[in-house]
């Protein structure tokens, strides 16, 4: 009698649990996200995207939609895309922004590098601490509580999920179809003017390689380059280390030509004073880089055809491919 | 009585085959970690503080110092080696980093010689070789010849009362390889089952004399200076010593 009693148990268990399961799978359903093929360019570093935030189309779209949406605005005034103009690079001129581009090879945010990491750790810096985000309006919209569902399984919207899916968008954000990319393709080959800039920018006579080389033309390094003879802070309010007073990141230069101004306070208004700058305006200070090799004449002392060469190769930089391509476009664009 | 008997019958048989299994797990190889220090004049490397003092009288500091190490190499008292035959990369600032465990075990022996290259060989020195960070910020330019720096040695230095900058960069100026083959040969290198820790120790100022007295005042925008570049050379050759842990 003690078997027939225990199989009728286990039977009954069953049947409950699988009662259980039907019912949640009808009211509360679990979405898989549709994977989202991120390309690496050839040549450049690899991408390491965590596994608690993989690339996704859902993940990717949503991004894209509160990249350019205010609602993640505390007072609904900015979106990220009101200081990072797409036909600027994702910069704007008017308030100097950090272009945004590349930046899934990204380590360090801001010109003194405040935040370290990942993209999703400068997402979530954005939307806490500059946005404020006011997480109630997102949950009680029309149409982002489903996207999230989506996109991330959440029935309840954080931060968390705010910042993931700004960083997926973000990591789309690639530039790698300029002039100078196809020439290393074998797609075309330079002016003279052009190659000739590219042998001053990559020799120690213009010598920009050793902060703006690599194919990203960033370090994503700290220097003190020399802009001034009482430097600000800069990464020393992080590091709290006087040796990195006057020290900010280097900007990478791809579509240089479309980020003006320059230098981390927008001091210069065209590539021509940068030049001018590097060339004859450099200023001694205890923390100036030791790669600042000619600060004792003043900078690298190029002739105006050397200049004119330099901008040449600087121009080749430029991307008009990444500034129209419609996946990084205004969603909401009529 | 009869499983008694089995019982003895059986560890009779076992017992001469646990022996063998302990001989057999008792195996003196080990490995080895090269563990790169650094120091100026003995005392351990301080960044940014103009304090050392070379050979012609340069007072310097040391702001940077990032470089490549290659092909390990041990050789025994009987003349056999064991390799190792991969590339690393060492930020002396980056203290927790710089010790690189081999990766297969080492036989039981003694090791009288390491022989290891400061920088890449030829088969190594490959644009692109190196494409994520930090190595990838030890590119040498394609027009000096391209692959990597095996060297950035960068600080400052008062000259006659002015403070400049000097930048000991080395790598391939075109077809010039110019890495270092360093070889230490009073290793005493004893593996008997433990792992060992090999300390390579880089004197700093070894760099500015022997058998090239340089001047700082002459290191900076070197990278295409070939004759700079081949005392540089010549001068590392004996910029490592060694102790064992």
């Amino acid at each position: 009698m003690r078997h027939p009693a225990s199989l009728f148990i286990i039977v009954l268990i069953v049947l409950l649990s699988q009662g259980c399961k039907k019912t949640a799978t009808t009211n509360d359903p679990i979405y898989k996200p549709t994977p989202y093929d991120l390309q690496k360019p050839e040549g450049f570093p690899d991408l390491f995207i965590d596994s608690d935030n993989p690339m996704t189309v859902e993940g990717v779209k949503l991004g894209r939609m509160l990249y350019y949406d205010s609602i993640i605005d505390k007072d609904h005034s900015r979106a990220c895309a009101g200081c990072h103009s797409q036909e600027e690079s994702f910069t704007l001129s008017s308030v100097n922004s950090l272009a945004h581009i590349n930046l899934g090879w990204n380590g360090v945010y801001l010109w003194n590098g405040k935040i370290e990491g990942r993209l999703e750790d400068i997402m979530l810096f954005e939307v806490e601490e500059f946005f404020e985000t006011d997480m109630s309006k997102l949950n009680n919209d029309t149409i982002y509580p489903e996207l999230f569902k989506k996109a991330f399984n959440a029935d309840v919207v954080t931060s968390k999920e705010v910042s993931y899916a700004l960083a997926q968008f973000e990591r789309t954000m690639i530039s790698a179809n300029s002039r100078w990319d196809r020439y290393l393709r074998g797609e075309l080959t330079l002016t003279q003017a052009e190659a000739q800039g590219y042998e001053l920018f990559f020799t120690e006579k213009g010598d920009c390689f050793h902060c703006h080389g690599t194919i990203l033309f960033t370090d994503n390094l700290f220097h003190n380059n020399g802009l001034d003879s009482l430097p600000e802070p800069g990464r020393e309010l992080i590091s709290n280390n006087p040796d990195d007073k006057g020290k900010f990141k280097s900007p990478t230069l791809r579509n240089i030509m479309l980020t003006a101004p320059y230098m981390h306070d927008g001091r210069y208004e065209t590539i021509e004073e940068v030049i001018d700058f590097y060339s004859h305006g450099v200023k001694w200070s205890p923390t100036i880089d030791p790669l600042m090799k000619k600060v004792g004449n003043g900078g690298v002392q190029l002739t105006q055809q050397e200049k004119n060469n330099l901008i040449a190769f600087l121009k080749t930089l430029t991307d008009t491919t990444y500034i129209n391509n419609p996946e990084l476009s205004d969603p909401f664009a009529k | 009585m009869r499983s008694l008997l089995i019982a003895v019958i059986t560890i009779v048989f076992l017992l001469p085959s646990l022996s063998s299994c302990k001989k057999e797990t008792v195996s003196k190889d080990a490995k080895v970690s090269f563990s790169f220090n650094h120091y100026v004049g003995g005392q351990t490397l301080e960044f940014d503080t103009i304090k050392y003092t070379n050979e012609t009288g340069n007072l310097y500091s040391v702001s940077t110092l990032k470089y490549f190490v290659s092909d390990f190499v041990l050789t025994d008292a009987d003349g056999k080696l064991v390799s190792f035959m991969g590339a690393f990369f060492v930020d002396a600032k980056e203290i927790e980093d710089n010790s690189f465990v081999s990766s297969a075990t080492i036989p039981a022996g003694t090791y009288n010689k390491l022989s290891f290259v400061l920088g890449l060989n030829e088969d190594k020195n490959i644009n692109g070789a190196f494409p994520n960070p930090p190595e990838n910020n030890m590119e040498w330019p394609v027009p000096l010849g391209g692959g990597y720096h095996y060297m950035k040695l960068e600080g400052k230095f008062d000259s006659a009362n002015i403070i400049k900058n000097y930048q000991a960069h080395t790598g391939r100026l075109m077809e010039n390889p110019h890495f270092i083959n360093i070889s230490i040969s009073d290793l005493n290198l004893l593996i008997e089952g433990s792992d060992k820790t090999i300390n390579l120790n880089m004197d700093v100022n070894k760099w500015w004399v022997t058998p090239n007295i340089l001047d700082l005042n002459n290191i900076s925008g070197i990278m295409e200076n070939e004759g700079i570049q081949t005392m540089l050379m010549e001068n590392g050759s004996d910029i490592f010593s060694s102790t064992i842990e």
